[in-house]
């Protein structure tokens, strides 16, 4: 796309945004996504989203969460062209704030369709020398005056002899003249609007040899429309979106499934190596630094403290149903009672403990009613309160 | 200065239909202690373990790069640790390859497949052919060796009667040797009344779901006596792919196998396979492919298969007395389990099927579809 199509257009997205909302997409979503589009073209918008209504404003305003990204890429985002989980990945699109709403924002908008790019009567007598169709004007002298009116209008000569053809400013000599209004000369060019049924209208007149308007219609070769590109548009190249699935039975074997064994009765299990006497939870076979089986189980916990707490901001979809979590949430290294150094033990945080996640600070295992055996039998930490 | 290359000890797990009880690591762990155990090996950094070898597949084991699940169980921990993905025969040429480079004295290799774990052993071959074409057409190795049994069937004439006979026989040397399948006894009756799934290969005309693990210690041949007093030693090696495409192939060509042989072949010395071979091992996923194979390797010509069976040369040659593949071994370990089977009969260990006298087996892998990639080893006294 080049820059001349492409100047006005990121303002032209923001502008159709109100217009394009799709009232599912936008339902029960209350936030203020802001947008920074760096490069020529570029601005501030904030697009804000209140129970079903959108509203765009011109400026940052109390974003949620904002979206930092050049005009060409967000062009192209909007096309459908770059994919915007693509664009974030590979750094061409930034965020701060709420990542968890950009998901949502997906769904938002209906498609949108760039205008065509103006269409001027200058361009099609400019362009005319270069469109000559050679068999057309084959044998053909004349001269073809054109008055065009209206505020795109002006005055033309094409100047057809042997063969060549000149395009002068300004009416010379003209064997047939035609007087027409800008819009319908544009709208006959584009084959929109029959030059005949014109004439008959009315809406074309002419004065001179009237004969050699009709051969005039073979002289040029249709004319392109500066947006619509090289008149043959490169094949589309397909790209395939497939899930891949494969039903799993996986064993756990006496060392995992003797942990998840124990959480089915609120017992947290870790093996200790017989060599360096260091603990791993969860258990594995073999302690890989020492190369030796590890029988001994020991339990630990149920309390402990926070080591390391991360909080995520963005989870990733799922691919089958293209949901995600909700965000925040964090995930901690818990250093449980009995354990030391690195022995810790990773699991999640409750929610509204986020604020107060810090090293040091006391948890429990909340467990879920019921317990089946697996990691998730604890629902998560959460913080002891003094 | 010119090396040798020996195995040292071969440790492995009964072949059973679904380990339900460990996880691949517990598989590789009974398969690594048993090494250790027989041969006291070190993890010292200059006259120990430096290097693991490992061979497993990311689809079966539903884990992106699978080698990483599994170095604690294999002692690669803190030291070089390098997967193969296709037949573990190939990891056995890879260790080969590195001991005969000079860059170590001791190769440890394992590998590990659980078929079990997934519901349909198709499903995950399906994904080894590409997503815009061959896979929403259904193809899969089952079906693709259809093919090539079919292909084969027409040019040799080839029949449901030899196919039923091969897998009697198959069944009657699986129980003799140890670590293998338990499998049912069959006539040939039943073979030819088993269901087709896939025409026209039958039910028992193809490898059952297996899970398995095995292990090998390789050394320099100057070193082997710090670890055994049996050692085996491999001679050749030599492997080649086809072409992808299943149309690319003229599938009852042999057109990688015999490259890969005669890559072995010359590297091993051996002018005349049909004469110089004690012992063969075939990776014959499916019973067609015992005939073919045997032709692909020399030990018959030609589109002479079928006659070459009626003449004996099943036995005559002790072509998988092991009760092959087709006994019950899973996808990326045919050819190692080939491998460990020619070890313990050159070591004299093989039991009832033992043969007298031997010196000089063949152990063949092939990974892919139909056979695209074909590696044999030579092993030797």
């Amino acid at each position: 796309m080049t820059e001349k199509t492409t100047a006005g257009l990121v303002a032209d997205i923001f502008a159709t945004m109100e217009s394009r909302v799709i009232p599912e997409g936008v339902d029960g979503i209350t936030a203020n996504y802001g947008y920074i589009i760096t490069g020529p073209g570029g601005g501030q918008w904030t697009v804000c989203v209140a129970d079903g209504r959108v509203t765009v404003v011109e400026d940052l305003v109390t974003p949620d969460v904002t979206t930092t990204c050049a005009n060409d890429d967000w062009i192209a985002i909007t096309l459908g062209k770059l994919d915007g989980m693509t664009a974030f990945s590979s750094g061409k699109l930034k965020v701060t704030g709420d990542m968890g709403l950009l998901v949502a924002a997906a769904g938002f908008f209906e498609k949108y369709q760039p205008p065509l790019a103006e269409i001027t009567v200058a361009d099609i007598f400019a362009t005319m020398e270069s469109r000559v169709n050679p068999d057309g004007v084959q044998g053909i002298t004349a001269n073809c005056g054109y008055r065009i009116t209206g505020d795109n209008g002006g005055e033309w000569t094409v100047c057809v002899a042997d063969g060549k053809v000149t395009v002068l400013a300004g009416i010379k000599d003209p064997d047939v003249t035609t007087t027409c209004a800008d819009t319908d000369w544009i709208a006959i060019t584009l084959g929109k609007l029959d030059g005949m049924t014109a004439f008959s209208s009315g809406k074309l007149k002419v004065t001179g040899n009237l004969d050699i308007l009709s051969t005039a219609a073979r002289f040029f070769k249709k004319y392109s429309p500066p947006s619509a590109g090289p008149e043959e548009a490169p094949e589309e190249l397909i790209v395939l979106k497939q899930v891949l699935s494969i039903p799993q039975t996986f064993a756990t074997g006496p060392v995992m499934g003797h942990f998840l064994n124990a959480l089915k009765e609120k017992r947290i299990l870790a093996n200790q190596c017989p060599e360096c006497q260091r603990l791993q939870i969860p258990p594995r076979e073999v302690c890989a630094e020492c190369v030796v089986r590890c029988k001994e189980f020991v339990q630990i916990g149920p309390e402990g403290i926070i080591s390391t707490p991360d909080v995520a901001y963005y989870a990733s979809p799922d691919p089958l149903t293209g949901e995600t979590r909700e965000t925040p949430y964090c995930s901690c290294h818990f250093l449980l009672d009995g354990c030391k150094d690195h022995e810790t033990m990773w699991h999640e945080l409750k929610a509204s403990d986020i604020p107060r996640a810090e090293r040091g600070v006391r948890v429990r295992p909340v467990w879920n009613d019921t317990l089946t055996g697996s990691v998730t039998d604890i629902k998560y930490f959460e913080i002891i309160d003094d | 200065m010119t090396r040798n290359v020996s195995i040292c000890a071969m440790a492995q797990i009964k072949n059973q239909p679904a380990i339900w009880q460990h996880r691949f690591q517990g598989m590789l762990m009974e398969c690594f202690e048993s090494i250790m155990e027989q041969t006291q090996v070190t993890f010292d950094m200059d006259t120990g373990l430096r290097n693991v070898v490992t061979c497993s597949d990311d689809v079966f084991d539903a884990r992106t790069i699978s080698d990483a699940a599994v170095t604690d169980v294999v002692g690669a921990h803190f030291r070089g640790e390098e997967k193969v993905a296709q037949d573990g025969i190939s990891a056995l040429g890879y260790a080969m390859a590195c001991i005969l480079s000079g860059h170590d004295d001791l190769i440890l290799v394992m590998g590990h497949c659980k078929e079990s774990q997934s519901e349909s052993r198709n499903m995950c071959t399906n994904l080894s052919f590409d997503p815009f074409y061959s896979r929403p057409l259904g193809l899969d190795y089952l079906n693709a060796a259809a093919f090539q049994a079919r292909a084969y069937m027409e040019e040799t004439g080839l029949t449901d009667a030899h196919l039923a006979d091969i897998v009697v026989r198959s069944r009657q040397n699986g129980a003799h040797t140890r670590h293998a399948r338990e499998n049912e006894q069959v006539t040939a009756k039943e073979v030819m009344a088993s269901p087709l799934v896939a025409d026209p290969i039958r039910q028992m005309h193809h490898y059952p779901v297996t899970d398995w693990a095995v292990g090998f210690l390789l050394c320099c041949e100057e070193r082997a006596h710090e670890f055994t007093d049996n050692p085996v030693r491999l001679t050749g090696f030599g492997s080649c792919m086809d072409s992808y495409f299943l149309g690319d192939r003229d599938l009852t060509a042999h057109f990688a196998l015999k490259k890969a042989c005669a890559r072995a072949y010359t590297m091993a010395g051996i002018t005349d396979p049909e004469k110089e071979l004690d012992l063969v091992e075939l990776n014959d996923a499916c019973a067609y492919q015992l005939p073919l194979w045997a032709e692909g390797i020399g030990i018959t010509g030609k589109a002479r298969g079928p006659k070459w069976m009626e003449a004996g040369g099943m036995d005559k040659h002790h072509v998988n007395l092991s009760g092959g593949m087709l006994n019950g071994n899973p996808l990326m370990l045919g050819g190692l389990a080939r491998a460990a089977y020619g070890f313990t009969q050159l070591q004299g260990t093989a039991g009832i099927n033992q043969v007298t006298g031997l010196q000089r087996a063949l152990a063949h892998g092939t990974t892919g579809a139909a056979g695209q990639h074909h590696a044999v080893l030579i092993l030797e006294k």
